[in-house]
């Protein structure tokens, strides 16, 4: 169980300033391996210590109506993490590659089910060849983050056909959230293909227009589809040409003192 | 920014509990890792903590 502290305020800076370049590009990412099952039995276990986290007190704050649900957790598939940097969003150029923004970072997210329905996300990361827990969190996604790949890979052809196409993208700094998939890679894939990663948004209307990535611009308005129930796709091309001019404000601001 | 209400140990690791005020009107809570409250490489790094602060 957790103890209680005087509430600290913390400051952190989203989207830190080091560059790590990917060396990898989401579609090569996002297909099962052997990697992918550790990761899965670390899921697991991750799981069991979630239940053990989880009190009579403390169910309401993780998204839990009642404590006995604790007990009927399942967990969902799970799908690779990547990110966008703001600094790196703010010099995209219509057109070019959006994969290439696309940072991989080791992690994974799992979906915690009660009844087929999303709860919260267990974040995993591998260190040297390890899966470790990140955290327990992400509420107001997690049942979206389900939900969504299940649907459309259901009803979908081609690459959005495959759960296995399916990763997440966060650009941490804009609190945006999408899930995304992509024709799968292969040697000598015609340069086309790297620009068509496709995105649906996890996070909700209201989130979605408070981000500072979206304000200012129309592109909401312009596709009303594009929120977690209507499941609307845009390409990331689309999607990074509305939010690259808004990327530098979102860079902005000094460390508190 | 976000608030930092507890703490405990899982399994030899030490976690943090957090409450975050985005997404609006609705907020989130987080049980993370140490690590991940320090440094996240490309997420986020750790600023500054206020601490013992009240009413004027």
């Amino acid at each position: 169980m957790a103890r209680m502290l005087s509430p600290i305020v913390l400051c952190v800076l989203l989207t830190g300033l080091a560059s790590e370049m990917y060396s990898q590009h989401p579609k090569s990412a996002s297909r099962s391996s052997k990697a992918d099952q550790s990761a899965d039995q670390a899921a697991d276990f991750a799981l069991g210590m979630l239940r053990r986290s989880i009190t009579s007190t403390n169910y309401a704050q993780f998204g839990f109506a009642n404590v006995e649900e604790v007990q009927h957790m399942t967990l969902g598939s799970g799908v690779p993490l990547f990110y966008v940097r703001a600094d790196q969003l703010s010099k995209y150029t219509p057109g070019s590659d959006p994969g290439s923004l696309m940072i991989p970072t080791q992690r994974r997210l799992y979906p915690v089910l009660v009844n087929g329905s999303g709860r919260l996300i267990i974040t995993l990361e591998n260190q040297n060849g390890q899966w470790k827990l990140v955290s327990f969190g992400q509420q107001a996604i997690a049942d979206q983050l389900s939900k969504i790949k299940h649907d459309k890979a259901s009803h979908s052809r081609g690459p959005g056909g495959s759960e296995d196409n399916y990763f997440a993208l966060q650009i941490p700094s804009m609190h945006l959230n999408f899930l995304a998939y992509s024709p799968a890679p292969g040697p000598g894939g015609a340069t086309e293909t790297k620009q068509h990663v496709n995105l649906l948004a996890l996070d909700s209307p209201a989130s979605m227009q408070h981000s500072i990535g979206f304000q200012n611009t129309d592109f909401l308005a312009k596709n009303p589809a594009f929120t977690p129930e209507k499941e609307g796709t845009k390409s990331a091309t689309d999607v990074f040409t509305a939010l690259a001019p808004q990327a530098s404000s979102a860079m902005s601001g000094n460390a508190p003192r | 920014m976000m608030v930092a209400v507890g703490y405990s140990n899982l399994s030899g690791a030490p976690m943090i509990e957090v409450d975050d005020p985005w997404a609006p009107n609705q907020g989130s809570h987080y049980l993370i890792t140490y690590s991940e409250y320090v440094d996240a490489a490309n997420n986020h790094k750790h600023w500054s903590d206020f601490y013992n602060f009240g009413n004027l």
